[in-house]
């Protein structure tokens, strides 16, 4: 009995001998690993021009706005900014969330889905998240995103007009709704001067 | 009614006659005493009324003397009859004080005595005056026979009356002693009468009974035990004749059980021979047991030795036994102490696992703000790529720079979520052995309770065993002194064949004495055998 305790003593003095190496190696990035990287990058500037523009992708901006995925072309975005303290106007139509100060120019901030009529599950916009900065005709104007995802390529060639009434086109593929800056400049303009 | 309350009635009965008669009697005579002495007072009164009638005549013929002599010597009994009369009419007056027909008589006699009197005494006082013819004269007047004839007739009157009075007494005296007289005859009649009921009683209510008494007594002598009294009274010879029922029935029972005694005894004789002689058989018996124990008290001997000796090699070996089990108390209170060790360590390797515990919950803080930064490189990254955006074409490669730091922070991310769930394993694991490690604490506990509770076993067992080797080296001392008693036991031995010897000679003896105690019962019930029950 005493014989296997001390075996089985010596096998976890291996282990724990084997971890601890373990736990040392960490931290420093193998040699292959970096090799690897570097190729990568490699690859992807060496990429040549003609068959970017022939592939006439469009990189837009993935995020999520009363449960619905929106993409904004990347053109059009001037920042995100994470969590800035929204100031609320009194009096305001519920398509505008607030007022915000980014570098100490005063931004007003879009309710976008009640901006597109939308029927959201909740009424009141949610005061806290990331706000999309958009530059269009020499105007910035906040729009109040949930999350933003990620960035994504997408084929103009494969847009369709989205149905309803919303001012966009819709990708296939993920189904998301990418918002046209104009229509959506017009349609407040509309909304507000009513 | 008992005996004692009629004797008592009777007597008394007799006893009221007899004082009835006595109180006639006793009336009779103080009545006979009264009227004789009555008699004696109306012979008094009349004996001075003779007196007074007496003394005036005596005074009349001294004064006619005197008148017809002149001489002063005729003049005495006129002297003492004035001198007396007034006593006698004095002593009347006293002696008939309780009559007032008389007293009026005396009052109406007393002036004519005074006038007769000084009518006497005018004569007399004219004729010693020489007045002879005046003297005379007051003699002719006739007052003086008048006067005199009056109180003749006054006496005689008062005279009379005492005699009717002494006349009516003497008829009651009369009258009373021949009531008393007949009281007397009756009364002795009555008594003897009574007594002679009273003898009759007596004979009739105690004799009678007392004779039956008698002839009951006479029968328990001549030994009849049958006979009752059959006498049914209240009094005293009725509860005397209950106590000699009971008698009778006492003397009955005592007989039938000295009867039953009598056969007993005899039954009890014949046992008694048997068992006598049962008993000689039982001695012959014995002797031969008491040879036969002999030669079992030799054996016993001889193993007694052998038990000596089986003695000593257990106290050798006990001896032993009680050294290793020193040596086991020795090993328990090493195992106690280790033990106690066991539960330190593995309190301490307690303790470094909860440090363990709180150096990962650090490794958690860390991560927290890893987790930070990678968000933050991610913003960082798509601000980045959407100024290579705006800057279009000379933005290209920046944007390829961007585009890997996003998947940078994104990896970062997910590598932080990574470490998280390991951390989270790793507190399981940690609250796993800090389990373990309390269950190994209370085992090293019990296990120490169970050699402290080893440690009492042990202890008992060296004291049972060191009270063993005590008692068998008391078998061994003791088997010495067993060698001496069987000797001694032999001893007796020999002195009870002697005394089983005795007990044939006692058993003839007694045997006699049955024989005796056989003729003493045939004696006893033939006595028993008199009386008829």
């Amino acid at each position: 009995m005493s014989d296997r305790d001390l075996r089985d003593w010596d096998a976890v003095r291996r282990r724990l001998e084997d971890a601890e190496k373990a736990l040392s190696n960490t931290g420093t990035p193998t040699r292959e690993e970096m090799d690897r990287v570097f190729r990568k990058r490699a690859e992807e500037l060496a990429r040549p021009l003609s068959l970017l523009a022939e592939s006439r992708n469009e990189s837009i901006l993935v995020f999520r706005a009363g449960g619905v995925r929106f993409g904004m072309p990347l053109t059009h975005i001037a920042e995100v900014v994470s969590n800035p303290k929204i100031a609320k106007v009194p009096g305001a139509p519920s398509e505008i969330a607030g007022l915000i100060q980014v570098r100490g120019d005063v931004r007003p901030v879009w309710n976008l889905p009640a901006l597109l009529g939308l029927n959201t599950q909740d009424a009141a916009p949610s005061q806290t998240g990331q706000i999309l900065l958009l530059r269009h005709a020499a105007q910035e104007i906040g729009i109040l995103a949930d999350s933003i995802e990620n960035t994504a390529q997408y084929d103009s060639e494969k847009i369709r007009q989205s149905p309803g009434n919303l001012p966009g086109t819709l990708i296939t593929d993920d189904f998301v709704t990418v918002l046209d800056v104009k229509t959506l400049f017009a349609r407040f303009q509309g909304s507000t001067t009513i | 009614m008992k005996i004692g309350t009629r004797i008592l009635a009777g007597y008394g009965a007799a006893l009221i006659v007899f004082a009835i008669v006595s109180v006639v009697s006793y009336r009779a005579t103080s009545e006979l005493v009264q009227s004789t002495s009555a008699a004696a007072h109306t012979y008094q009164v009349r004996q001075n009324l003779s007196n007074i009638l007496t003394s005036l005549t005596d005074a009349e013929t001294g004064q006619r003397g005197y008148l017809l002599t002149g001489r002063e010597d005729y003049l005495d009994p006129y002297n003492s009859g004035t001198r007396t009369v007034d006593q006698y009419v004095q002593e009347v007056r006293m002696l008939t004080s309780d009559n007032p027909r008389q007293q009026t008589r005396i009052g109406a006699l007393q002036p004519l005595i005074a006038e007769k009197l000084s009518l006497l005494a005018q004569a007399i006082q004219l004729r010693r005056q020489q007045k002879d013819k005046a003297a005379l004269d007051v003699v002719m007047t006739d007052r003086g026979r008048q006067t005199m004839m009056d109180i003749r007739r006054i006496v005689t009157d008062m005279d009379n009356e005492e005699n009717s009075i002494l006349a009516a007494r003497t008829q009651r005296a009369n009258q009373t002693a021949s009531f008393a007289s007949q009281t007397i005859v009756a009364g002795a009649l009555a008594s003897v009468v009574l007594i002679a009921l009273i003898a009759l009683l007596i004979q009739r209510s105690i004799v009678g009974p007392l004779v039956s008494f008698m002839e009951l007594a006479r029968r328990v002598g001549e030994g009849d035990l049958t006979q009752q009294t059959k006498i049914n009274r209240t009094d005293e010879l009725g509860e005397l004749g209950g106590h000699l029922d009971q008698m009778v029935t006492g003397l009955k029972e005592v007989a039938k059980q000295s009867s039953l005694v009598a056969e007993n005894l005899s039954a009890a004789t014949v046992e008694i021979l048997a068992s006598t002689q049962q008993q000689a058989a039982g001695t012959a018996e014995q002797a031969a047991a008491v040879q036969q124990a002999n030669a079992t008290m030799a054996e016993l001997s001889q193993s007694g030795a052998q038990v000596a000796e089986r003695a000593k090699q257990v106290v050798t070996a006990a001896e032993a036994v009680s050294s290793s089990s020193a040596s086991g108390l020795q090993a328990v209170r090493d195992t106690n102490r280790t033990m106690e060790g066991i539960r330190e360590q593995a309190e301490a390797v307690a303790e470094n696992v909860i440090r363990l515990s709180e150096k990962t919950q650090a490794v958690g803080d860390i991560i927290s703000s890893v987790n930070d930064i990678a968000e933050q490189s991610h913003l960082l990254a798509l601000n980045a790529s959407i100024q290579a955006a705006a800057a279009g074409e000379h933005g290209r490669s920046f944007s390829v720079v961007a585009n890997e730091m996003k998947n940078l922070a994104a990896q970062s991310k997910q590598a932080t979520v990574q470490v998280r769930s390991i951390l989270g394993e790793i507190q399981k694991g940690i609250n796993t052995s800090v389990m373990l490690t309390e269950e190994a604490v209370k085992r090293a506990d019990s296990g120490r309770q169970q050699s402290q509770v080893a440690d009492r076993t042990i202890r008992q067992l060296a004291d049972n065993l060191e009270e063993s080797i005590r008692a068998f080296q008391q078998i061994v001392a003791g088997s010495g002194q067993q060698q001496i008693g069987f000797e001694q036991v032999t001893q007796a031995f020999r002195n009870i064949g002697i005394a089983s010897q005795e007990t044939a000679n006692s058993t003839k003896q007694s045997e006699k004495a049955v024989a005796n105690l056989s003729a003493l019962a045939q004696q006893l019930r033939g006595l028993v055998g008199r009386y008829r029950v």
